[in-house]
């Protein structure tokens, strides 16, 4: 390892990183309240609406991101609708996760006992006051396992965002081992993936120690 | 005065209720009894606006009231449900006070105050920080009665009382509902636990199997 030439790629790789953390932040911040919401509408009572949503996850998690990505980026504008590359990617990204999520806490939901909703009923709670207070929380205590899984998978899946020519983590590494005709910046690159998901797999832990104070 | 007029219920093909009737006085404990399946839940659930009727109306105080479909009178008639049903994630005084602060929009320490004292004539003085799955069967229970009772119901509905209960404890109940009935207040009792009917001496409504196996 020679200190001078990790420290000369290291700005690419930050830049990545940085790239790699906003594509992960913003579809986390944005895919996990729709997915709520869709795990919502997905037990509607009105059933075209059930139906629609249902339709929707099946076709985003039965297809790969990355043909999702590629249909939006480069498939879309042949019907002349387009996108620029980081629109593509935040539509892609939180339309594929929102899926995963709503799958998630639609079991979640359906793992709350309906007596829960009665009780809540006759102390004159609002249909929103039932969800916010006393659905909502035990939802996210039991999902908290599943949404870790798709969090990991989240950091991971960014790098799909390569086949669109955007420069995140992985990127900046194959570009420099390419030009310097050397492993060391993908090993690198490796090593701040292992960060992040160490970094995450610590956060969703306390997550689950903070939950843990009821059964 | 509660009463139940002219009540149907039918789940699919099956007659649970037809033309059915039943008052409850003022501070009046009454007490539903039938063998199991005979629609004892269905009937506490239908006047507690858990379950709609087919047919028939619900009148409190001579007035007609929904609770099925409109909040401002779910509640009136509180509900000690069988399994309980506290919420896992809050606490007991948690438990107790949500009714009111959120429902009601009562202010904090005033509901607190409440809850506290209304915990502590329950002898739950020394478990308000505790959560539901470190009381037992008979101190939920409890929970559940104080939960119901802070919104000052018209009526306090029972299901099963005894039924998750050890047989050690059915004697605390039935003193607790007896005590309650003392003070006046409207109860309603549903069980089949005929030794424990006899410990509240109550007017007993039997809800029979004649409700329940006509196919229509
Ligand atoms: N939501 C429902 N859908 C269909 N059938 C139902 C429903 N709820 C109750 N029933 C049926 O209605 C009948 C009466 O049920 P209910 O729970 O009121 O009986 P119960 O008298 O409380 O019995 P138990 O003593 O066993 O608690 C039963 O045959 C039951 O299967
Ligand atoms: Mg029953």
């Amino acid at each position: 390892m020679n200190w001078q030439y990790i420290s000369s790629i290291l700005p690419a790789l930050l830049a990545g990183t940085q790239t790699t953390l906003v594509i992960f932040f913003t579809t986390l911040v944005l895919s996990v309240p729709l997915g709520i919401v869709v795990s919502v509408g997905l037990r509607s009572h009105f059933k075209p609406l059930a139906w629609i949503l249902k339709g929707y996850v099946w076709l985003m998690r039965g297809t790969p991101l990355l043909l999702q990505l590629i249909f939006i980026f480069y498939g879309l504008p042949v019907i002349q609708i387009y996108f620029d590359r980081m629109s593509a990617v935040f539509l892609a990204f939180v339309l594929n996760y929102a899926a995963y999520f709503a799958e998630i806490f639609r079991g979640g939901l359906q793992g709350i006992d309906q007596g829960q909703y009665d009780a809540a009923k006759v102390l004159k709670l609002s249909s929103w006051q039932t969800f916010r207070l006393i659905i909502l929380p035990q939802v996210v205590k039991s999902v908290i396992p599943a949404v870790g899984n798709e969090v990991i998978n989240l950091v991971k899946d960014s790098s799909l965002v390569y086949v669109l020519g955007i420069g995140d983590l992985l990127r900046a590494g194959n570009i420099a081992s390419a030009r310097d005709v050397t492993l060391v910046p993908l090993v690198l690159v490796g090593v701040v993936y292992l960060l992040l998901t160490a970094l995450l797999t610590w956060g969703l832990h306390s997550l689950e120690k903070h939950y843990a104070y009821y059964r | 005065m509660l009463t139940l007029k002219n009540i149907s219920k039918k789940f699919g093909d099956r007659v649970i209720y037809d033309n059915f009737n039943m008052s409850i006085a003022d501070g009046e404990t009454v007490g539903i009894v039938g063998p199991s399946g005979a629609g004892k839940t269905t009937l506490l659930r239908i006047m507690t606006g858990l379950e709609p009727a087919d047919q028939g109306e619900i009148l409190l105080a001579d007035k007609i009231i929904d609770p099925y479909r409109n909040r401002r009178d779910a509640g009136k008639i509180g509900v000690v449900f069988q399994d309980f049903q506290l919420f896992p994630h809050l606490n007991v005084l948690a438990n107790v006070m949500i009714g009111p602060l959120n429902a009601l929009a009562e202010d904090k320490q005033t509901t607190q105050k409440s809850a506290t004292a209304l915990l502590t004539q329950l002898g739950l003085a020394d478990h308000l920080q505790d959560y539901p799955y470190q009381l037992s069967g008979g101190q939920k229970q409890r929970v559940a009665i104080a939960r119901a009772l802070i919104l000052q119901p018209a009526v306090l509905a029972y299901d099963e009382p005894t039924s998750a209960l050890d047989p050690a404890m059915t004697k605390d109940v039935a003193a607790l509902i007896n005590q309650f009935a003392e003070q006046g207040m409207t109860q309603v009792v549903v069980t089949h636990d005929m030794p424990f009917i006899d410990l509240l001496a109550p007017r007993v409504i039997q809800v029979g199997e004649e409700n329940t196996d006509e196919i229509v």
